[in-house]
């Protein structure tokens, strides 16, 4: 059953230069207990896509089109106070940066009092700290730092509790923001494992967002790739285990498709993304791309499936 | 960003615009003012009159022309406030400027004078200074000068010690251009924004400290100054006898120049602060429909 | 040594230094000036003091036939132990019992008026900032700088002519009724509010919008970081978030601020004084400069510097108390 379903959605920022595209009709399903990886570079609006749909975006960005529905709840209608019970009950986020998201004039142990009693205000103070500590110890941290402040603490302990404060009301939905990406490599390995534990555990589907498509290889069940505010293709993990379609998923694989026999490997996609005050016509990729014919630079293409599940965008590879 | 495109920014800036037309008047008021107004010091009428065709703001306690002092006023009050203005930045930007782009110990002692000055209260300060100086214009203008830098030395400190660790700074200087070069080509231009915000902000400072001294009498009483006409509406008792019209007008004029001032700065800090400027968009945008939970708005089909 | 200790310590070394600074000006001002300091400051005294009395007052400023730096030390000898010489417009008093009263008034009223100030603009400042594009936001930030630029003396001027000359609401001088004794007794209190209800109504509405604009700034800067956003995501209520999480963290800076921005308020307050005759250290002020009584002048320099850099020892204790983050 789908737990979470995005169809269309658009996101603008209203910027002194103009109105900025930065989500443009994307759409995505996670059913429950799954993971969907959406891998882009920055700028793509892969962590502006989840954000909106969670509704937590405030302005300049605002929700230009589209629908969002959690278990049949139109999150898009939804009240100031509907929104706020959604939110940390059915879905919770961890942020990129732990230590911003963390209030720095507060102890950790009113984080987690804070979030508890926002939703369960019936709780006593005794069973909050209680399951403060509890919570702590499900991703191996001692409960005596629940006395300490933000900044006396170190990256990945502070990523490590701000994973534990997401999972404090149990959600059925997690969603995880570059989690990682300000840690080295082997917290990050320990601290992925944990999570992958517990979602076993658990039974919570999660919604990873990263710019390392390697990662996402290891353990998503399904994966996205978005460019330039666009999904340009998505599909089940076997899909692009095998090294996925899409001439811009390929490259991600640092290496470039082969052309007439030629042989050329690269160490990325030349150019760079482009600036998403006026974007390319047609598909916005065609300007880096090395399959692009002229159709690729006047016409967008438009998401198709072209297997079971699996759905892309481009004018080339579709046709063939 | 040169003087020039400031200037063109600041033109299209709803805010700057307004605040300096307001500016511009009471500028070109007190550059042809003088000569279009009667002898503001002739005493011309019976003393304390209410405004009236003949003295379209009344009288003074002395029997002068209200509108004459007002209008004459404002030239020296301008002029003291401006010129105070500039040097005031002036001094903060080479000593603020020196401090940081130095660093080290120069920067520990300049910043150790800078922060002393700072918390030293100005007026008494003042006052003390201008009543052991002879009284007059020259001496308005170096109290102030005295007392009003620390603030803005402080602040182009700051800038300049965040400019000089940008790329383009280490770049110029790993490259051997000359420490004066570098302060004048890369980080001068860099610093204009604030510093014609400063310059405003010190002009308003001291066009209120210079009118509180005169008020107090540590002026010279003869000239005719927006400070000193309300000394004496003071002295005459205006307040006992009922004739606010000897320190109404000044009053409204002091606050308009003042208001047109930091309309100014509004207008310059949203240009050189783009997230202001993002800030004032969205607001004009959305206007009622943001909400305020923060949620991300729905809007269907977006804005224009 | 326990962190905050040392921090505060340290706080306390610089305001020394800023004290001696204070000091040190007081001492060399009447020198670097033109002409004979002594017989400035002296001139007129001439018919009226006892050469003994004179001669005691030179002792006082160090202005002596002594070196420089004798006379600095004879100075600082008496000055520490109080001795700030004799008023010239209040002969004989001594400048320091002139003071003493004056700095409680002084205290009651600018104190009593800038805490006001300071919490009523940071709570609109905060709401303005909360409710982006409300009418707060739109109207009262431009309305209050426009009461800002008004001069605090011009401000006082109107507000008296208005309610006290005018209307008759309020009293028109000093700072508590004739015929009550001061004291712990509710006429004399009472009294005393009523007396300081306008000017300190004047004071509040003319630095008002100083505090508001700051700590909207700082709201809105806060209200974009990471930690609102997040704190919102966890379905916090909206006061929760507005007060614990935002205004809380944008009171620091601004804390601070009013640190740095006392000395500047406290010369419109002593304005504000002069206008309303209440018996504080600005009406000292004028009083002196009208009579050109230098010692007295000098010794209110003195006066208020400290109070200042006592006032701002205080900010620095309070951020200390509220920001887990200067502890470290």
């Amino acid at each position: 059953m789908n737990l979470l379903r995005v169809e269309n959605l658009k996101v603008d920022y209203l910027t002194p230069d103009g109105v900025l595209q930065a989500v443009d009709n994307v759409s995505f399903e996670i059913k429950q207990g799954e993971i969907l990886g959406l891998v882009g570079e920055s700028g793509s609006g892969k962590s502006t896509a989840a954000m909106a749909a969670m509704r937590i975006l405030g302005p300049p960005a605002l929700i230009a089109g589209g629908r969002v529905i959690f278990k049949e709840r139109d999150v898009l209608k939804m009240t100031a106070e509907e929104l706020r019970r959604w939110h940390w009950q059915d879905v919770s986020i961890v942020m990129q940066s732990a230590l911003n998201a963390l209030n720095p004039v507060l102890v950790i142990q009113e984080h987690f009092v804070d979030t508890i009693n926002a939703h369960c205000p019936e709780q006593s103070n005794g069973e909050v700290l209680e399951r403060a500590a509890k919570l702590l110890k499900m991703v191996d941290i001692d409960p005596r730092y629940l006395k300490s402040y933000p900044h006396e603490l170190s990256g990945g302990m502070r990523q490590r509790i701000v994973i534990a404060l997401a999972l404090a009301l149990y959600p059925q939905l997690l969603i995880m923001d570059e989690p990682t990406t300000a840690l080295d490599v082997v917290v990050e390995r320990e601290i992925i494992k944990r999570v992958l534990q517990l979602q076993k555990e658990m039974g919570f589907a999660i919604l990873f967002i990263t710019h390392d498509l390697s990662l996402l290889l290891e353990f998503a069940t399904q994966l996205g790739v978005l460019y330039a505010g666009r999904l340009v293709e998505i599909g089940p993990v076997e899909v692009f285990r095998r090294g996925g379609v899409h001439p811009y998923t390929q490259g991600l694989f640092q290496a470039v498709p082969q052309l007439h026999g030629a042989r050329e490997a690269f160490k990325s996609i030349p150019g760079s993304p482009p600036s998403m005050k006026n974007p390319p016509p047609g598909c916005r990729f065609h300007p880096r791309c090395p399959l692009a014919e002229e159709r690729c630079s006047k016409e967008q293409p438009e998401l198709k499936q072209i297997a079971q599940e699996h759905q892309l965008a481009c004018h080339v590879r579709s046709r063939d | 960003m040169n003087a020039g495109l400031l200037f063109k920014q600041m033109l299209t800036n709803r805010k700057a615009l307004a605040g300096m037309i307001l500016f511009g008047l009471f500028v070109l008021m007190a550059l042809i003012g003088p000569w279009m107004v009667q002898d503001p010091i002739e005493f011309t009428s019976i003393p304390n009159q209410p405004p009236s065709l003949d003295n379209w703001f009344g009288t003074t306690g002395q029997g002068q022309d209200v509108f004459a002092q007002t209008v004459v006023g404002s030239r020296a009050t301008l002029a003291i406030g401006c010129a105070s203005g500039f040097l005031v930045v002036i001094l903060g930007a080479v000593i603020g400027g020196i401090a940081g782009y130095l660093g080290g110990r120069t920067d520990d002692f300049l910043s150790l004078l800078i922060n002393i000055f700072l918390v030293m209260p100005g007026l008494p300060l003042m006052v003390v200074l201008a009543a052991w100086l002879p009284p007059g214009p020259l001496t308005i203008l170096s109290v102030l000068v005295l007392t009003g830098w620390a603030w803005h030395a402080r602040v182009l400190r700051a800038q300049t010690m965040s400019l000089s660790q940008r790329d383009f700074v280490l770049a110029a200087k790993v490259t051997g251009e000359s420490s004066l070069r570098i302060v004048t080509a890369e980080i001068l231009p860099n610093m204009l924004s604030l510093m014609t915000s400063s310059f405003i902000g010190a002009t308003i400072y001291s066009i209120g400290a210079q009118v509180g001294l005169e008020f107090l009498g540590l002026g010279d009483i003869s000239n005719v100054t927006w400070g000193t006409n309300l000394y004496w509406a003071s002295n005459d008792s205006a307040l006992l006898l009922g004739s606010w019209w000897t320190f109404v007008p000044t009053g409204l004029c002091i606050a308009l120049l003042g208001f047109g001032l930091t309309l100014i700065n509004f207008g310059v800090d949203e240009i050189a602060n783009p997230r202001l400027a993002t800030e004032s968009l969205w607001v004009r945008k959305l206007k009622g429909r943001a909400t305020v939970d923060g949620s991300t708005p729905v809007i269907e089909g977006g804005v224009r | 040594m326990n962190r905050s200790v040392e921090y505060l310590l340290r706080r306390l070394g610089f305001y020394s230094l800023a004290a001696m600074v204070a000091i040190t000006l007081n001492f060399m001002i009447p020198r670097m000036m033109p002409g004979d300091p002594a017989q400035i400051m002296f001139a007129r005294f001439k018919g009226e003091m006892s050469p003994a009395v004179i001669t005691a007052m030179r002792e006082t400023f160090g202005l002596t036939n002594d070196p420089m730096w004798q006379q600095y030390l004879t100075y600082l000898k008496h000055l520490f132990s109080g001795d700030l010489g004799i008023s010239i417009s209040n002969f004989p008093k001594p400048v320091i019992s002139i003071i003493a009263t004056g700095l409680t008034w002084s205290i009651f009223l600018a104190g009593s008026a800038l805490i006001i100030s300071f919490i009523l603009g940071t709570s609109l400042g905060a709401l303005a900032a909360w409710r982006r594009g409300g009418i707060l936001d739109s109207i009262m930030p431009p309305l209050l700088a426009l009461l800002g630029a008004f001069p605090y003396f011009w401000m006082a001027m109107l507000v008296l002519f208005v309610f006290g000359f005018g209307l008759g609401w309020f009293p028109l001088w000093h700072a508590y009724p004739d015929g009550t004794s001061p004291g712990f007794n509710s006429p004399f209190i009472l009294g005393a509010l009523y007396h300081a209800a306008l000017p300190a109504a004047t004071m509040v509405i003319a630095s008002l919008g100083g505090w508001m604009l700051a700590m909207r700034n700082t709201m809105i800067g806060i209200l974009g970081s990471d930690y609102i956003t997040y704190a919102r995501a966890r379905g916090l209520t909206s006061r929760r978030v507005l007060i614990r999480y935002a205004a809380r963290n944008a009171l620091l800076p601004n804390i601070t601020g009013f640190g740095m921005a006392l000395g500047f308020v406290l010369g419109g307050a002593l304005l504000t004084e002069i206008i309303f005759s209440y018996p504080g250290q600005g009406y000292l002020l004028i009083q002196a400069v009208r009579a050109q009584d230098y010692p007295l002048m000098q010794g209110l320099f003195l006066t208020i510097t400290l109070a200042v850099l006592g006032a701002n020892w205080f900010v620095d204790i309070v951020t200390l108390l509220l920001d887990p983050r200067t502890r470290r």
